[in-house]
């Protein structure tokens, strides 16, 4: 059986306890995920079958700032450690301290999406599930999309609800795209995949990073135009063309940071992007003042 | 003879008073029939009468010097003292410290009025008002030149002060020039500055003056990043708080982190725009948040840079912000409220610090552990929003620190963060 891998986030408050995120089972562990030595500063998490140690991995734990909260010495704890199938038993020791013991349920969440898309899904839609588990152990739930085979990224954080609201407008389109709702114990998890739907792809979305919308400049001075854009269904893409536009000076440069002096008055400023056949335009209003006057 | 002041002529009474009598004692003195004793005590008082006449005349010498009109003609003695080229911090002298290519720089000039005399031109004593310039870029490798680039200093002039007067620490003591992006994209710039009193733009003898300068811009990769757009809807929430914009989020990336730190621009990766369900009116609800965004970092295919959360401001929230150095964790993350005030602003740049890899520096006194022994309380450099145009004068709370706005970072945090893309 292939390693899976399970996430390890939380933190270690003052108390020197062990507050973690409910843990999820993944197939593949994300590049630079895996700590590989045990430091004086790592979690380390052993993991047990019914006789003995099978396993004794890091995780990075990191100074925490609660902003403006004096605290003495709050941890971070993020990252992944391979799952031996016969676990029975996790322990997470902190500087020679074990901070927790979980133990592993024998069985998995049983789960069962009941959202069920139509052919084309766009909007806002409650995506809903119904979960149980064998052992009555609580369970936990994070949602993720895919626009296509082999890209996923999660729609929701990880929640007790049964149910995440999930706006189809703010993610990448593609014609065979699925949802997936991953149960866990904390350790056993249990996925479920949607039927494919179509969601209307996106294309383009430029944006103009300054000036702010409503600026105001001086005229005649050299301003800077930064604009970027990524590609809702291919954030890899890069732009061919980035046009600047004025409403009252006309072509202003090519370019995703020009300089560009605005003549006196009131200027929508649109960045046309294009990339393949895929165009999208940003545009930002920006009022350009005369000149300093000149002294008597 | 010039007549003496009006001011002075009581002085020049004493003068000539003690000048009298310091006549008369020498008469004395020669008389013959003085015995030892007369001529030892009139000896003593002329001593005494020497000295007096010496600090009147010092007197006089003043008050004349003072209450004289300086001498004709009066034109000013411009100079560049100085010229700094900064993006976020400088060193107050000899441009130490790295720039970064195809970021956003502004070139100070400092100009002195060269005058000591005294002489009022309008401005106040040795100052001279109405001092502008120019200033030209040439890339020495292509011999492309840029400009000329006129100061964005209010009316486009300063008041040119006495050398002895002019401090970095203030926006209004440099002529102030923000250059073009093409002028930043080379890898060394040629600066020629050139400054004039307006009117006086093509004469000599002190009206005008020029220096050049050259300086090394370096590359720097660009920095990626991935908004995380946090809905607030905990379930006794009436109506959730809904999440920050994208441009809400581009806005305070650009004036809190970009402005603060070498770093030439970032690239904003997909946004994410996720709900979290935890009661951010604790610290558990925000280290939740935390680890659950980290979470689903590690749950998203290809995750990439930063992984940086923004909350809206809600009344009752526990703090603003929470984030962890990088160290060895897989993706640097943080959680900040979006606000469209310097302190937000100081806030979002301060949990990147903590990306980057830096911790606090201790100014306030009641910074967490870990402190970082790396860094000073406070900055020790000149500091510039370049966008705003605005110095932050050195002696500013160090931006790694809790102390109060404006944060800024010190040498070390802005050479630390240069070292250690993300």
């Amino acid at each position: 059986m292939a390693t899976r891998y399970l996430t390890v986030t939380g933190f270690i408050p003052d108390d020197g306890t062990l507050v973690l995120d409910t843990g999820f089972l993944m197939e593949q562990a994300p590049v630079g995920s895996i700590a590989d030595v045990i430091t004086a500063d790592a979690l380390v998490v052993e993991s047990y079958d019914g006789r003995g140690i099978v396993r004794r991995d890091p995780v990075a734990t990191s100074p925490l700032c609660l902003h403006d909260v004096p605290t003495f010495a709050q941890r971070f704890v993020a990252g992944v450690v391979p799952f031996a199938p016969e676990t029975r038993r996790l322990r997470f020791i902190y500087q020679d301290r074990v901070l927790r013991e979980m133990d592993i349920p024998r069985n998995a969440p049983v789960l069962e999406l009941t959202w069920q898309p139509v052919a084309e899904v766009a909007g806002v839609h409650s995506v809903r599930w119904q979960a149980d588990h064998p052992d009555g152990e609580p369970l936990s739930f994070i949602v993720l999309y895919s626009p296509s085979a082999d890209e996923w990224q999660a729609v929701s954080l990880t929640q007790r609800e049964n149910f995440a609201v999930v706006d189809f407008d703010a993610l990448p389109g593609g014609e065979s795209c699925r949802v997936r709702v991953l149960a866990s114990d904390g350790a056993n998890t249990t996925a479920v995949n949607s039927q494919p739907f179509q969601v209307p792809r996106k294309g383009l979305r430029p944006f103009i990073v300054y000036p702010d919308d409503g600026a105001t400049v001086t005229a005649g001075v050299p301003i800077l135009l930064d604009g970027q854009a990524f590609h809702w269904e291919d954030p890899e893409r890069e732009a061919d063309t980035m046009t600047w536009r004025s409403s009252v000076d006309g072509q202003l440069g090519e370019g995703n940071r020009i300089d560009a002096a605005l003549s006196p008055g009131l200027h929508e400023i649109v960045l046309t992007v294009e990339s393949g056949d895929d165009r999208g335009e940003a545009f930002v209003a920006v009022t350009a003042l005369p000149t300093f006057v000149e002294e008597a | 003879m010039s007549p003496v002041p009006t001011q002075c002529e009581s002085l020049e009474a004493t003068v000539q008073e003690i000048r009298d009598a310091l006549r008369a004692l020498a008469e004395d003195m020669a008389d013959p029939d003085l015995g030892p004793d007369e001529k030892a005590a009139i000896g003593v008082q002329l001593h005494k009468a020497r000295e007096q006449l010496q600090r009147a005349e010092r007197d006089l010498d003043r008050c004349i010097r003072d209450n004289s009109p300086p001498p004709e003609p009066v034109t000013p003695r411009l100079e560049v003292g100085y010229v700094q080229v900064v993006q976020t911090v400088q060193s107050p002298r000899d441009n130490e410290l790295r720039l970064v290519r195809n970021k956003q720089t502004v070139v100070r000039v400092f100009v002195s009025s060269g005058m000591t005399n005294g002489f009022d031109a309008g401005a106040g004593p040795n100052r001279w008002p109405g001092v502008s310039g120019e200033v030209r870029v040439t890339d020495p490798a292509t011999g492309f030149t840029t400009g000329p680039v006129v100061p964005f200093n209010p009316g486009g002039s300063i008041v040119a002060l006495p050398n002895a007067e002019i401090s970095q620490d203030y926006t209004s003591h440099s002529l102030n020039f923000r250059l073009p992006l093409v002028a930043v994209s080379a890898a060394r710039l040629d600066i020629n500055v050139r400054v004039f009193v307006r009117g006086h733009e093509n004469d000599g003898g002190g009206w005008t003056a020029e220096r050049s300068i050259s300086v090394d811009l370096l590359s720097r990769p660009e920095q990626e990043i991935t908004p995380i757009l946090l809905m607030a809807a905990r379930l006794d929430l009436p109506v959730p708080i809904p999440a920050p914009t994208f441009n809400d989020f581009l806005r305070i990336l650009r004036r809190g982190a970009l402005a603060r730190f070498p770093i030439p621009f970032f690239r904003a990766r997909r946004p994410m725009t996720l709900v979290t369900l935890f009661d951010l009116r604790g610290s558990f609800g925000w280290a939740a948040t935390l680890a659950a965004v980290t979470t689903a970092a590690l749950h998203t295919t290809g995750f990439r840079g930063t992984a940086a959360g923004l909350v809206m401001p809600a009344s009752g929230n526990a703090m603003g912000g929470i984030g962890a150095p990088r160290g060895w964790l897989f993706v640097p993350s943080f959680v900040t409220t979006f606000g469209a005030d310097v302190a937000s602003e100081a806030l979002f740049a301060h949990e990147m610090g903590h990306a980057h890899g830096l911790n606090h520096s201790v100014c306030r006194g009641d910074e967490p552990w870990l402190h970082d022994a790396r860094l000073p309380a406070r900055t020790d450099a000149i500091g510039m929003h370049a966008e705003d145009g605005t110095v932050i004068p050195r002696q500013s709370p160090e931006v790694m620190s809790y102390c109060a706005e404006p944060r800024w970072p010190s040498i070390a945090t802005y050479n630390l963060i240069f070292d250690t893309p993300i």
